[in-house]
Parts: C-alpha cells; structure tokens; sequence
C-alpha cells in the first residue's frame, strides 16, 4: 500500500495570534484515498504543534519540524527538512507529498519540486487513481485529467500535490478518533538567512474558517463603504456565516486582502454563497462555482451575476440587506440550515 | 548609478480570460484557436513594476523572455510597448507547457546568460492557476525568492523590500540581490500601451531563439505530467429572478436553505 505524507504548517504570528489549517481533515480525506497518511506538521511554536499533533486524528504518525520558537516559519526551511526526510528513508517510504493549495503550499511543493526534479500536480480536486488527477484550469471552467510518470530508471520519488480543500469535503463522523501511533520530533528548522521578517501584521479576521463555512456573505464593489460592509456583516452575523469579498471591495480598502475570493484568492464551496453588490467576473465566479446556492443581490438587473445565480434579485443592497436582517430575525425560532 | 543592471520579466502568452475555453465535440481538445493570446495579467504588473524602476533609474534594463511556439513573438511585441527594453523569444513547439520544471530550467538558463540578478515573474499563470514556474527557476539559480509581492522596493545597497499578502495577513521581508520576486494583483495598475508606444516596440531588438540550439546538450526530457482528458465543468442550472426580499427568502425556504 502507497503511503502519503500531508505537510501542515501551524504558525503563531508575531503579535500572538494563532493561525492553524482548518483543512487538516480534508487534506487527511484527500491523502487516504492513496493510502495511509502521515503527517508533518511545521510551525515555529513547539508547545502549539505538539498540542496539535496529540489531538489529531486520522493519522497514523505525526512528524514535527519547529523553527526556534518565535521565529518565522519560511518555505526554504520547510523545504530543506522534507527533502532531507525524503532522503533519509527509503525512496519508497513516501509514495505521495500533499499539502493544501495556499500560498504556503503552492511555494512549498514547488520548491520541493525543483529540488528533486519531480512531477507536481497543483490544486487537485478529485483523486483517480496514485498517479492520475483531477484539477481546474481557465478560470474553473474546464476540469483537466492529468497522469504523471516519475522518471524511469531512478529511484521512484515521490508525486508532489496540492490539495484545493473543497474537493474533499469531510463528514464529521468519517475520520477515527484515534490518536496517532507515534509523534516523533524532528531536529529544529534551520534558519533561513536569505529572506528576512521584518515586519508581520495577522489579519484581523484570518481566524474565521471560510473553507469550511457553510453560509458565507460575499461584499463586492458595490458595497461603497464602511457603512454598507457593517450592514453585511450584520447580516453575516444573523446567518451565522462568514464574509468574503470580491478584488474591487479589497483594493477599495473595504476588507482586507486574505478575504478575497476568486481565481487568484480563496476557493470556497458553502452551502448557500449571498453575492451582494458584486457584478460577476469570471475571476470572482471561479471561487464560488461550488457553492450549493448562490443568492445575488445587485442593483442592475444585468449584471452578470444575475445569472449565475440560483436566486437573482435585483435591488438596491442599501434597502435590501436591512429588510433581508429584519425577515431572519423575526423568523428566527426557525434555525437556518441544518448546522 | 543603477542599483541592478538588468531585470528579466518573463512573460507567460494565456488565452485572452476575458472568453471562456471549450472543449471540442468530441470532448478531446481545448478549443482555443480562436481566442488571442495576451501576456499573462501578473506578468504585466511584474513588467510595469520593472518599467517603473528602470523609469526610477534604479535598473538600466528590462529584457522580456518567453517560452512559446511562434505565437510567443506578438506576446513579447506587447511587452515591449508596454515598456520592456528588449525582447528573448524562446521558440519551441514542444507540448509540454504542463512540465512546469522544464520551462523553469529554461528559463533559469537565460537568467543566467544574461546575468541579471533580478526577475520580476507573475505569480501565477491564469490559464493554469498554476504559480510553479518562477519558485523553480529560483530554486535552480538557487536564488532567495518571495512570493505574492503587493510593494518592492529596491534600495542602493541591493537590498530589496517587500510587502506581500497572505491568507495570513501581510508581512514586510527583505533579502538581498540576487533575487526573485512574484507580482501579486494589487502591486501597480499597468499601463496601456500608448500608439507611439507600439510604434516603436517595432523597432526595439527581439532576439529569436531556438529552444535546441539555446541547449545543444540538452535532450528534452519527456514531460513528467501529460493531459489525458478534458472535460468542461458542468454548467449550473438556470436560476430564477425573484422580485422582492419577501420573495426571496420564501424561495430560500423551499430550497430548503430557509430563514
Ligand atoms: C488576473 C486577475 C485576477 C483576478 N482575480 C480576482 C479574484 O480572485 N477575485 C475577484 O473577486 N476578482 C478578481 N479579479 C477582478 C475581477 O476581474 C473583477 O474586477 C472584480 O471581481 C469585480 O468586483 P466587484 O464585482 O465587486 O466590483 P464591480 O465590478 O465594480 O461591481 C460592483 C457591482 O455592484 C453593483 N452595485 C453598485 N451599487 C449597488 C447597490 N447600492 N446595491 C446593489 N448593487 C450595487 C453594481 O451594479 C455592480 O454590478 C481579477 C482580475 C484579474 C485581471
Ligand atoms: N512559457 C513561459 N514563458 C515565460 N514565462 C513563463 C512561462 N511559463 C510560466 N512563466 C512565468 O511563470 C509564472 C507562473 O507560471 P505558472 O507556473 O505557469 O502558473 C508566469 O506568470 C510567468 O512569469
């Protein structure tokens, strides 16, 4: 049987707050459908991986790779321990490297690509067979099926993947609560001299788990101001969802930057997706095609987002959203969605 | 005094994302001839990031360089009325625009021949939203690199600044040259390429050069990953309109999602 190693970083930044990846359970999903996953996490807090790891379940062995405490986690770093984890055993003790499709990610597997000169499939989103995929390309508009080939005559390597999370939704009930065999600590990361931290600023709302929301309210352009953003976050706040935005809200200084859903943001796939003052790029639309439902709400009765939607209304969102707030709470014995 | 002598921007040429990809009846091909070709989005902010610090007089030069079939020539045409100062068409033919790491050892060869100790790349091609390329190549000149940049500065003593976005929140690095860099959305607005502008691109040097003679020594290798199918995604169904918020949030409850 193949055996996979899913790479996890679980970070503390500077000014304390505590960013972990929410998608440990759909990269688990992904990576069991190629055999037994273990799992690497790295980070630059010992205390907060080793906590991690004891409460982890699903996999079979935790590795972890900490900087000296503090410090930055930086992808050189990560790079180097997993290459050099991939040397030490057995070519074959890893038939597969996975981690999730965010900046982090994507960098890493790259790297670690170049590095060992090996095939790497980017934002998978359904799993074949071992060397066989599934992933979107021209704005998720067309599903490719790719097949990778290690080179011949070498030692096999293992195949590089990054995992776009919402492929591979999980039930709560799927993963065994047990605890892993063996948490085995590795030597720390070494320092990585070339790039510096000079200054780090956590987002603010970075916390909220957009994968995994079920609700989530989308701002747009159309939004305006900070006036019109409060009212969508009260909104988001009735339906207990999460917010997102589209680039132009972002770029107007509207919400911050790791909010942006899209083509070039996050990728999100929430049961039912409100797009409010949003005109439907097809750069936004790729973030959201799998949404369950997807309700607009936008003043011009043509824009595009119309008719992407399930449920198109065509308002003004500055009427709209106080009447939508005022229907919920007064209906508010009756609990929205099954969550 | 130039802090950097040349910048290499390498440009991906994408199908124009403004016109949505096909697939063929029978369900086997792209059908992509007949939409144009234009320089990936993230590499015209990488190549009006590296305009404006030749503009600044902080880089003497701006060599554009891509990888492409005969296509690539009108791509790299572009890029010099947007501001580049020459141009290296890479030709090939070779399919094997899926193997991100030959592309990026072809591309870490022309880096190296050029000396430049500065690539402004993009952070990720939009046909593929792939971002592979440009971490390889400065894994094989084994260059620091940094990724998703929103602001670059470059300063006397070779040391760059950079402010980049993450699902994190933002972070200020800095590394010195030599070094690579990737170009997020929100880093510039790039210009639009002004008549006079392409007028003289004309007459600015493009350098073609073929693929096997740039590497004699080199055989392609057969490509570590091969498309064995396509298939476009299935549409949504056709929504409805709805005329009030009351409507709305009946409708809501029938699809069962109801407040
Ligand atoms: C390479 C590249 C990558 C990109 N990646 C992304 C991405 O990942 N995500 C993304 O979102 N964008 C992305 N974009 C940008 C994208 O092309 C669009 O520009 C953007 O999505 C538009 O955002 P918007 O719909 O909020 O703004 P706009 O297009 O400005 O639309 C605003 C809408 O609000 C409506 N409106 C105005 N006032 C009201 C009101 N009072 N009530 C109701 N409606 C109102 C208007 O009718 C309009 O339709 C990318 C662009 C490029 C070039
Ligand atoms: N064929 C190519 N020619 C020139 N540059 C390329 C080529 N392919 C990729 N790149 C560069 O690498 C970046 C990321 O590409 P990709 O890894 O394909 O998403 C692009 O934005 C370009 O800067």
């Amino acid at each position: 049987m193949t055996k996979p190693l899913v790479c996890a970083r679980i970070v503390r930044t500077q000014n304390g707050a505590v960013h972990f990846s929410p998608t440990l359970d759909r990269l688990w999903k992904a990576a069991s459908e190629l055999g037994q996953p273990e799992l690497l996490l790295l980070g630059n807090d010992l205390k907060l991986l080793e906590r991690q790891a004891e409460g982890i379940s699903g996999y079979s062995k935790v590795l972890i790779a900490c900087t000296e405490t503090g410090q930055a986690l930086q992808v050189e770093m990560a790079a180097a321990v997993v290459s050099s984890l991939v040397k030490e055993h057995s070519s074959a003790e890893w038939s597969h490297i996975l981690a999730e499709t965010d900046s982090f990610g994507r960098e890493l597997m790259a790297h670690l690509a170049a590095r060992m000169m090996t095939a790497l499939v980017t934002e998978v989103i359904a799993i074949e067979d071992a060397n066989t995929f599934i992933r979107p390309v021209h704005a998720g508009v067309i599903q490719e099926t790719v097949r990778v080939s290690q080179r011949d005559g070498e030692d096999e390597l293992p195949v590089l993947i990054t995992i776009r999370p919402t492929g591979f939704p999980v039930s709560d009930d799927l993963i065994q609560p047990t605890a892993p065999d063996s948490i085995q600590r590795l030597d720390t990361l070494s320092d990585n001299e070339r790039v510096r931290v000079i200054d780090e600023h956590a987002s603010p709302v970075a916390d909220q788990d957009l994968t995994s929301a079920q609700v989530v309210v989308g701002i747009g352009g159309g939004v305006g101001d900070k006036e019109g953003v409060a009212l969508i976050e009260q909104l988001a706040n009735h339906l207990g969802g999460a917010i997102a935005a589209t680039r132009t809200a972002v770029d107007s200084g509207l919400v911050s930057n790791d909010l942006q859903v899209g083509q070039t943001g996050r990728i999100i796939a929430p049961k039912l997706y409100f797009a409010i003052g949003i005109s439907g790029a097809i750069q936004h639309l790729a973030g959201i095609k799998d949404a369950g439902a997807i309700v607009s709400i936008n003043s011009d009765p043509n824009a595009p987002i119309h008719a992407a939607a399930d449920l198109a209304l065509a308002a003004d969102l500055r009427q709209a959203i106080p009447e939508l707030i005022a229907h919920i709470s007064q209906r508010s014995e009756t609990v929205l969605l099954d969550r | 005094m130039a802090i950097c002598d040349r910048i290499v921007v390498p440009i991906k040429p994408v199908p124009d994302p403004e016109h949505p990809v096909r697939v063929s009846a029978d369900g086997d091909t792209l059908l992509l001839d007949h939409i144009s070709l234009v320089p990936n989005p993230f590499d015209a902010i990488a190549l009006e990031e590296a305009v404006q610090l030749r503009e600044s007089g902080k880089v003497s030069e701006v060599v554009a360089v891509t990888l492409y079939g005969d296509a690539g020539e009108g791509i790299l045409r572009t890029a010099l009325a947007l501001g580049a100062d020459r141009a290296i068409h890479i030709h090939s033919d070779d399919p094997f625009s899926e193997d991100a790491l030959t592309i990026a050892e072809v591309l870490a060869t022309v880096v190296k021949k050029e000396s430049s100790a500065l690539v402004l790349a993009g952070k990720q091609g939009v046909d593929h939203d792939r971002g592979a390329v440009p971490i390889m190549m400065a894994v094989h000149l084994d260059w620091p690199h940094i990724t998703l940049a929103s602001r670059v500065s470059l300063h006397a003593d070779g040391r760059v600044e950079v402010v980049r976005d993450t699902e994190l929140g933002t972070e200020t690095l800095a590394l010195t040259l030599p070094a690579l860099i990737t170009a997020e959305l929100r880093l510039n607005e790039p210009r639009y390429a002004s008549l006079p502008a392409i007028m003289k691109a004309k007459r600015k040097p493009l350098e073609r050069v073929d693929l096997a003679d740039m590497l004699p020594e080199r055989s392609i290798r057969p490509p570590r990953i091969q498309r064995v199918a396509v298939r476009e995604r299935p549409a949504r169904p056709v929504g409805e309109r709805v005329a009030s918020v009351s409507e709305l949030a009946d409708r809501l409850k029938a699809h069962g999602l109801g407040v």
